[in-house]
């Protein structure tokens, strides 16, 4: 019997149900060469709808429709290769479906994401694990995907398994559980807490900033704008993949910058008065998730 | 009588919670302009000609041309020197 199309739904994709198909991880010989270029150890590279990531001990190569392929060829790497699989390799992928990766750590709240971000050692992750023991949920660490098409864009929920430096550890009262790699000694961590597992709409972009005293504050006007500007290979990846020039791009960040709450939380990085700020903030996101 | 206009070609612009925010296509730098600076940029597509610039300008603060052409001038050097604008 035919079926006339119009009885035919097609449901689009969500991004969560796109990035678990295409980070479908399997192992096998992966070329060193990209687009007829030699991607040497420690370097990356993406061309079109295909990347190519190579380190010491492992190379992973990804292609649109077609997953991951690892060779790993020192098993000691292994920590390693599960940092850059969720790491660089999982905002890779995520650029080249559309999607948009912000290098941040986030948790859930009454059913909205709050995702820190900020440079790279500024406490991203020691906050959200934290947070997690207040009765948050951990919702992705390091990465957090946004599915621009959507208004309130929404979220991916991330990999889990966290990776802190042990003070980091200690401050979020947190088991400290095997190294990475030798040669980057943090330590992964399975937070017993529960963790979010369906796409959720962002509740706000929180910057994170050290200061003499605590405070949060709505960030508004350029400030916006800026906040999305980051040297850190998650935006290289997405302006790569996107193929935007700078006009398109800044058209991009105004789109998305407009549909985003924007805040930055500023405190003593004293491990001393953690515990203070940690209440501090909760109780600002409280707020914010009331609202 | 110079015109002063915008080099539409060497930036791209975008008005976000009052403010009006610039950026140079070729260096990326953002440039924000809030309060007067962003009412003599506005009003730039209105009046090129420095003297029509200032009195209108002027006529939306209450004051004259002259108090205000010290601080207008300054503010058109630094658009001249990022490149956004030119007198022709």
């Amino acid at each position: 019997m035919a079926i006339a199309p119009e009885t035919i739904s097609a449901r689009a994709e969500t991004a969560q149900e796109v990035l678990i198909r295409e980070t479908a991880v399997r192992h096998g010989s992966v070329s060193p060469t990209l687009g007829g270029e030699t991607v040497e150890p420690g370097f990356h590279k993406l061309s079109g709808d295909q990347f190519l990531l190579r380190e010491p001990g492992f190379c992973c190569h990804y292609s649109k429709g077609r997953g991951v392929t690892v060779e790993l060829t020192d098993p000691a790497a292994r920590g390693a290769l599960e940092l850059y699989l969720a790491g660089t390799v999982h905002a890779a992928i995520a650029s080249i479906n559309g999607f948009y990766p912000v290098h941040a750590s986030a948790v859930a709240l009454n059913g909205r994401v709050f995702a820190f971000t900020g440079p790279s050692g500024g406490g991203k992750s020691t906050l959200a694990a934290a947070l997690a023991r207040c009765g948050m949920t951990l919702f992705s660490d390091d990465t957090l995907v946004i599915d621009p098409r959507t208004s309130p864009p929404m979220c991916v929920p991330g990999h889990k398994r966290m990776k802190l430096w042990p003070e980091g550890a200690a401050l979020a009262r947190a088991e400290p559980g095997p190294l990475v790699a030798p040669d980057y000694p943090k330590h992964f961590i399975d937070l017993v807490a529960a963790d979010a597992n369906a796409m959720l709409p962002l509740g706000a972009l929180i910057v994170l900033d050290e200061g003499a005293s605590p405070s949060f504050e709505r960030l508004g006007g350029s400030d916006r704008l800026t906040c999305l500007e980051d040297d850190h290979y998650t935006v290289s990846l997405h302006e790569w993949a996107a193929g935007m020039n700078r006009e398109a791009r800044f058209a991009f960040r105004v789109r998305l910058a407009q549909a985003i709450d924007f805040h930055r939380f500023t405190r003593p990085f004293d491990p001393a008065r953690f515990e203070d700020m940690l209440d501090f903030i909760a109780a600002r996101l409280e707020g914010l998730a009331a609202s | 009588m110079n015109a002063i206009t915008k080099r539409r070609d060497r930036f791209v612009e975008t008005e976000i919670d009052g403010e009006t925010v610039i950026m140079a296509l070729d260096t990326g730098d953002f440039f924000s302009l809030a309060d007067s600076a962003m009412t003599i940029w506005r009003q730039l597509d209105h009046t090129p000609e420095r003297a029509a610039l200032l009195a209108a300008v002027a006529g939306e603060f209450g004051t004259t041309s002259e108090a205000i052409a010290g601080d207008v001038d300054a503010f058109l050097g630094q658009l001249g020197n990022a490149g956004f604008i030119c007198e022709n």
